[in-house]
């Protein structure tokens, strides 16, 4: 079936209308406001997975803003597989936040930019070319502030602070990208291998281009939480967890690496890149950024600042496998991409459960709490056993791809995958510490009544069911995934 | 059809453990079911030794990453030994448990990690290997951690530790050597692989000599085997160190072969490694008092016996690894499981307190003097005829052999030095005992033992039939 | 026979002087407002059409100004650039009007009216000239009549801190003449011309020679200095924020998006009709531009962020914003002067769409001036908020606003020049992005999150319509969108203008 060309708007307007209309019409029911969101989320998701899955042939051009830019829409490997992840998994938070803000205020707010990072979210993955995306990632970040400022309270204000300024920073630094392709490049458009290929450059002018792919690397890369700018996601984890389990888990800082995947595969292309400090500096940083980011979470008692550190590490494993500088090592990171969106969304759930439920916050406070909540337990200790890489779970497969394509790279090939195996080990620590804990023999006392409910535990068991699915067949999600990239 | 008792052997433990799981069960009913498994699967895997041939694929991933199961004779004699131990082990938690409310949950743990382990005997490539591997420490991990105290978590987590590092050792040598290495278990090597990346194989080695406690990720074992209780602690160190030990025979026969590594600077640091440890742990041993913690420390020297008759690399000292395996196997569970009727008895723990405890468990305490003198190495028990091989196979390394056999001489010594006088306190010192104090653990403690022990005694007079079974397997290792 | 529309430059000027003129006849100041709002657009209408034929005949004509005939009169010169920067001047202006038309009333005192408009008159009657002159001398002389008619515009409200802020910008402004007066003179020894085209010829010429360099030297650096001064370039800025941030809206606005630009755009004609684009190079004059324009771009970013006064707040930004324009003319190419030019279109048309919306705002919640205060006031004024939420974006820098293409143009001409002073343009840039955004969201933020005060004036605040506030906004926002999608038309009008700016080359 082949699809019209303006289909290609939809997953951007449909989620941004949804948006206006619930922030212009007061919902007094709050179960049809829900079902409003939910039918918006849910309509979108199947328009984006339509989209994936018979993408149409040719490019959406919006806007011609001048010469050499213009705003467009496309769909390659790489918008395959990132819609695909967003197709999938925010519905599934839809369902999860209607039950976990029931006691929040300010709802219609949220769920109106919860809609619209939806919006920008699939824009990033839609762009066609290098300005299209860095419009869409500053919207990106413009919409999902108000969500990690919702509390309002002073660590909530900071934590908006603080990633606003690092979002605000990387992006600037992400534009130099823009003016160096735009400027030595043949096109802005995406284009696997590439934009510099063909055109002859010379020393000096390759090391300026070598220099600008570095800084516009750790520019993308702050959204994606690389050292040094990793603070910024732990103290974002004061927003509901609904947020940081889809937008800092998955959405957002996805978006970084997906951008970073952008400007390494299909603007600069890694014939250039290979081999120089450009691709080992950011190797370095991520290699590090790994290893940090599983220390910090050891370190963390606060559950959710734990997970949050788990992510920042976990990000830079995909950033590994970018670094790696080859076919490899894209197919290596956008294997991580997948799987580890589908594993920490299940762990931030439950996280958020445990929070939601028994109103603790912390590793020591949570003894003994398997008892009562025995399906997210369960689904807890197998996502995360499988974020350790145990095969036959699906990260195992991902870490596997990411260190093969490393064992070609040198010295610091052999830092890379020895940082792999030391983050492997503390994830085991921090993941079996809450393990552990959940189900010792002390009897778990709280003051409210601790019982699981329905409308949390289905998304959480449905996606612990794709984790378990995801590893039997990765066989056949690497083939799908090599199809679709080459 | 033939293979699938290979399948069963593995899949049984696991299905009755998830049962285990997901509901509670009568004292009884649990014993008679956990009886039943063990026993079911060590007739699997005696059925395999008769009619299976070949391999059986589990799990489709890619061309390379399949899971596979295949038999051999090591993969076979591995999971008949294996299941010997778990048997008389198992059967003798029963009574161990008797008073303890966590029990179903330790059974449960228990045949998930023996289903781990036949897994990881009967696996055909690296990567069946390596998922058993790190399944049977996840499995194995709550095992430690069954006593839930302070001490226990901190042994477990540092069980955990070294574990998960090891594994990530092997990982990265793996990862160095590409997709290639999870091609199907070759006697002399898979094609295809770098065999002269020595890195890539001692990152291999290394990391799982970290399961056979060997220096210099050996800290582990000291302190995670005494915490757990008595029947796993057997397992521990009887099996589960079995399985490093099997992941090291994998990686050096069938992935790389044997021609590639003789040789290098690979075989001599872990020469010297093994030998290091013998030493070490022989010495350790002695000046322990702590019971449980000397029979860890024994079963770290003991270990490197095989390690060092493995990198003798050569037919002979090949032989004495097999043999020390199996009869290591049998008499450190037995003595574990001695030191489990002991403790759980009279609630001493320490080895200077141990007067007169032969007159008041005359049966355990005879069990465990016959499985000490296997371990020193007195004939004719079993435990003599490994040293035996392992010494004529050092004798044809050379310097290094040498010096192995001097060691291995000392560490023999001092084995003597810390069980004998164990015995000697339990009967020819304290008072005598009269009858009604006698504080004889039941049958279902005491039988088990007796088996091991007939098995040790058996074997030592036997040998010869388990010399061509050490020949057999090492046949085609060493072209 | 003269095409006629050639006589549109000098009729604009002088619409704007005899409206000025007619202004004290005026009892009320309602009648003075629509005689002045009828004259601009009228002259934006002109300026309109002169741009038309400009740009299809793609000429630029000199008109003489009395009998005289060069080198001894006096000309008025007009080409597609000067047409678009006077499209620019009268519209901004006409809806700037329109904007703070409610300000108005409210800020100056009834009989005081009619004299405000006269003011603004002579002031689009000057910054057209300024546009439009080919003499030197008579671009100063407009420069003091500008000078005099924007220090009255900000006095206009008359409080005693806007007097104090008067005296400020007179002094500072006047200083800035007189360096451009030094300079002039000494120019005016050296070679004997006033008129740009021979001025040129005899620079050239004596550039040749490789006599009286250190004295064209001194020449380019205090014309420029003169003029930099007046157009608020760091350090000479300090008057700025309290001049632009006490005075009535429309004064705010035309300051901010015209008066300052006025004198770069004769900074510009000098640098290219005067001297030549490379000389400025050779002599190094931009090297001072470039470094004040960066230092200027952030620190007056920092003390935004510091601000709590809305109006203030909007000064900085502008303080800022005129930095990026010096950076680009200190850059020294072409290009960087193309996105230079093409940044005081954008700011033009930002800058006043901000003033005006904030102005709204206040005037919907109480009249308040600080942005605590001024909380939940976008949702009694929707479309204020909404106007000073895209005029934000646009200074951040979002694709699609006009700030992302001048900032992306500027961007550009640094790589081009590939050479290290690329780095410090490039870093400078984004930074100043960061900055901006971190005065700019938490405004937005502010302006439309529920408090107290919103809850104390929204119900009288609800009544206050203001048609003119919203035509203006909405044409203003329509510009800033233009200039950032559509801007391919525009800059090359610019290119091609600036070419026919310049004469020979060194």
């Amino acid at each position: 079936m082949i699809l019209p060309t303006y289909i290609l708007i939809l997953p951007i307007i449909l989620p941004a209308l949804f948006s206006l209309f619930l922030s212009l019409k007061a919902f007094e029911n709050e179960k049809l406001r829900n079902t409003f969101v939910f039918f918006g989320v849910l309509l979108n998701s199947l328009v984006l997975g339509l989209i994936v899955s018979c993408p149409p042939s040719e490019a959406l051009t919006l806007v011609t803003i001048s010469q050499k830019l213009s705003l467009m829409l496309n769909v390659d490997g790489m918008t395959r597989i990132f819609g695909a992840i967003i197709a999938i998994l925010w519905p599934l938070t839809a369902i999860y936040a209607f039950d976990y803000m029931k006691h929040e205020h300010n709802k219609r707010k949220f769920f109106a930019f919860f809609l619209l990072s939806y919006s920008a979210t699939a824009g990033v993955a839609l762009a066609g070319n290098l300005e299209s995306m860095y419009l869409f990632f500053e919207l990106l970040t413009l919409a999902t502030l108000p969500l990690v400022m919702h509390k309002m309270d002073y660590a909530a204000r900071f934590a908006g602070k603080r990633y606003l300024i690092y979002s605000m920073t990387g992006a600037a630094f992400g534009f130099i990208s823009l003016i160096f392709i735009s400027v030595y490049g043949t096109t802005t458009d995406f284009t696997l291998g590439g934009v510099l290929s063909g055109v002859s450059l010379t020393d000096e002018v390759v090391t300026m281009l070598l220099i600008a792919f570095t800084a516009s690397f750790f520019g993308f890369g702050v959204k994606a939480a690389l050292f040094p700018m990793c603070a910024w996601l732990p103290s974002a984890s004061v927003a509901p967890t609904p947020v940081t389990a889809l937008l800092h888990a998955v959405a957002v800082v996805k978006a970084g690496a997906f951008a970073c995947i952008r400007i390494t595969y299909y603007s600069f292309g890694t014939q250039l890149l290979h081999g120089t400090f450009a691709q080992y500096i950011p190797m370095l940083a991520a290699a590090i950024t790994v290893v940090l980011g599983s220390f910090e979470a050891v370190r963390s008692n606060h559950l959710k600042r734990r997970m949050a550190w788990s992510t920042v590490s976990n990000l830079s494993y995909i950033l590994l496998g970018v670094t790696a500088m080859s076919n490899q090592g894209l197919l290596a990171a956008s294997q991580h991409m997948i799987f580890h969106a589908f594993i920490k969304i299940t762990l931030f759930f439950c996280i958020g459960a445990i929070m939601e439920k028994s109103h603790k916050e912390y590793c020591s406070e949570i003894d003994g709490i398997s008892k009562k909540m025995p399906v997210t337990m369960f689904c807890f200790t197998l996502s995360g056993i499988a974020l350790m890489g145990i095969p036959p779970l699906p990260a195992f497969w991902s870490k596997w791809a990411i260190g093969t394509s490393h064992a070609s790279s040198g010295v610091w090939g052999y830092v890379a995958i020895a940082a792999l195996m030391i983050s492997a080990l503390l994830t085991a620590i921090y993941v079996l510490s809450i393990s552990v804990r959940a189900y010792s023999k002390v009897e778990f006392t709280s003051k409210s009544d601790v019982r699981e409910s329905i409308m949390m535990n289905v998304p959480i068991v449905i996606i612990t069911v794709c984790i378990i699915l995801l590893g039997l067949f990765g066989g056949i999600i690497t083939d799908t995934v090599t199809a679709w990239l080459i | 059809m033939n293979n699938t008792a290979m399948l069963i052997a593995t899949i049984l433990p696991l299905l009755i453990s998830v049962l285990f799981f997901v509901t509670r069960l009568k004292k009884s009913v649990l014993k008679v079911l956990t009886a039943i498994t063990v026993i079911g699967t060590l007739t699997a895997s005696v059925l395999c030794a008769v009619y299976c041939d070949g391999s059986l694929q589990l799990a489709y991933f890619t061309d390379t990453m399949k899971l596979t199961l295949s038999f051999s004779s090591l993969s076979v004699f591995m999971a008949i030994l294996m299941n010997l131990v778990f048997s008389a082990s198992l059967i003798f938690a029963f009574e161990y448990t008797e008073h303890d409310e966590g029990r179903q949950k330790f059974f449960a743990y228990s045949l998930l990690t023996l289903s781990c382990l036949i897994g990881l005997c009967f696996a055909g490539n690296m990567l069946t290997f390596y998922l058993f591997y790190e399944a049977m420490t996840l499995a194995s991990f709550p095992l430690v951690l069954h006593t839930k105290t302070e001490e226990s978590r901190k042994a477990a987590f540092k069980y955990l530790g070294f574990s998960v590092f090891g594994a990530g050792l092997v990982l990265f040598g793996m990862m160095l050597l590409g997709n290639g290495v999870f091609r199907g278990f070759t006697p002399c090597g898979i094609d295809g692989i770098d065999k002269s990346n020595t890195l890539a194989y001692l990152l291999m080695a290394l990391g799982f000599s970290c399961k056979a406690g060997m220096f210099p990720l050996s800290a582990w074992l000291p302190t995670a085997h005494p915490q757990a209780p008595a029947p796993a602690s057997a397992l521990l160190s009887g099996i589960i160190t079995k399985a490093g030990i099997l992941g090291i025979i994998r990686t050096t026969f069938f992935v790389f072969g044997a021609n590639a590594i003789i040789g290098t600077w690979a075989q001599q640091t872990m020469l010297i490694l093994a030998i290091f440890t013998i030493f070490m742990g022989s010495m350790l041993a002695y000046k322990e008092k702590t019971f449980k913690k000397r029979l860890a420390y024994s079963s770290v020297s003991q270990l490197s016996y095989v390690i060092f008759g493995i990198f003798l690399l050569n037919p002979e000292g090949f032989m004495g690894a097999i043999l020390q395996i199996l009869f290591h196997a049998l008499t450190k569970a037995g003595l574990f499981l001695c030191a489990g009727a002991v403790i759980h008895k009279t609630g001493i723990e320490r080895t200077d307190a141990l007067y007169g405890i032969g007159k008041k468990m005359p049966v355990v305490m005879a069990c465990f003097t016959l499985l000490s003198l296997s371990l020193v190495g007195i004939p004719p028990l079993g435990g003599f005829s490994a040293k035996w091989h392992l010494i004529s196979g050092a004798f044809e390394n050379g310097a290094m052999g040498i010096i192995g056999i001097a060691v291995l001489l000392i560490s023999a010594l001092l084995t003597a030095f810390y069980l004998l006088p164990i015995t000697h306190d339990a009967f020819f010192a304290g008072k005598t005992v009269a009858r009604e104090d006698k504080k004889e653990p039941s049958l279902f403690m005491t039988v088990p033992l007796i088996v091991l022990c007939v098995l040790v005694l058996l074997g030592g007079i036997f040998s010869g039939a388990f010399e061509t079974l050490a020949t057999d397997i090492a046949g085609g290792l060493f072209v | 026979m003269l095409p006629w529309y050639q006589n549109i430059p000098f009729a604009c000027i002088f619409l704007c002087m005899i409206s000025g003129i007619m202004m004290p006849l005026f009892k009320s100041g309602k009648a003075a407002f629509h005689l002045t709002l009828c004259v601009s657009l009228i002259n934006a209408i002109l300026a309109g059409v002169l741009l038309y034929f400009t740009a299809k005949e793609s000429i630029r004509f000199v008109y003489v100004m009395g009998h005289f005939p060069a080198p001894w009169g006096n000309e008025i010169a007009a080409g597609k650039l000067e047409a678009l920067l006077a499209l620019m001047f009268s519209s901004v202006m006409a809806l700037s009007l329109l904007g703070g038309k409610s300000s108005i009333h409210d800020d100056i005192l009834e009989p005081k009216q009619p004299l405000y408009f006269l003011m603004l008159n002579l002031l689009h009657a000057s910054m057209l000239a300024l546009t439009y002159t080919n003499d030197l001398f008579t671009g100063y002389v407009f420069i003091e009549i500008n000078t005099l008619a924007s220090c009255a515009i900000v006095m206009a409200r008359d409080t005693a801190k806007t007097i104090a802020a008067t005296i400020r910008y007179l002094v500072v402004s006047l200083l800035g003449s007189g360096l451009f007066l030094i300079g002039l003179v000494l120019l005016y020894c050296i070679t004997g011309h006033l008129l740009m085209p021979n001025l040129q010829e005899k620079v050239l010429s004596l550039v040749s020679t490789g006599k009286y360099m250190e004295p064209l030297t001194i020449v380019a650096g205090l014309m420029t200095a003169g003029i930099s001064v007046k157009a608020a370039l760091f350090p000479f800025h300090a008057w700025l924020p309290f001049a632009h941030g006490g005075a009535t809206t429309t004064s705010s606005s035309v300051l901010s998006g015209l008066v300052l630009k006025a004198y770069i755009v004769l900074l510009i004609k000098l640098f290219f009709s005067v001297f030549s684009i490379e000389l400025v190079s050779a002599l190094h004059v931009n090297d001072i531009l470039f470094v004040f324009g960066i230092i200027g771009m952030i620190y007056a970013s920092i003390k935004a962020i510091r601000e709590e006064h809305i109006k203030r707040m909007l000064a900085y930004s502008s303080v800022a914003q005129i930095g990026y324009i010096f950076m680009g003319l200190g850059l020294g190419t072409k290009v960087a002067v193309i996105a230079a030019i093409y940044q005081i279109i954008v700011h033009a048309v930002t800058k006043p769409l901000l003033f005006a919306s904030a102005s709204r705002l206040s005037e919907v919640q109480g009249h308040e001036k600080s942005l605590y205060r001024l909380r939940g006031s976008a949702r009694t004024a929707p479309l204020a908020g909404i106007a000073f939420t895209l005029g934000g974006l646009s200074m951040i820098g979002i694709p699609l606003l006009g700030g992302f293409m001048s900032k992306f143009l500027l961007a550009e001409s640094a790589v081009l020049l590939a050479s290290p002073r690329q780095w410090a343009a490039l870093l400078s840039l984004a930074l100043s992005s960061v900055l901006n955004a971190l005065y700019y969201i938490p405004a937005i933020i502010a302006i439309w999150s529920p408090s107290d005060f919103m809850l104390k004036y929204q119900e009288e605040g609800k009544q206050k319509k203001n048609i003119t506030y919203s035509v203006s906004a909405f044409s203003f926002m329509v510009l800033v969108v233009l200039t950032g999608c559509a801007s391919t038309p525009v800059s090359e009008i610019i290119s091609s203008g600036l070419s026919l700016l310049g004469g020979a080359s060194l």
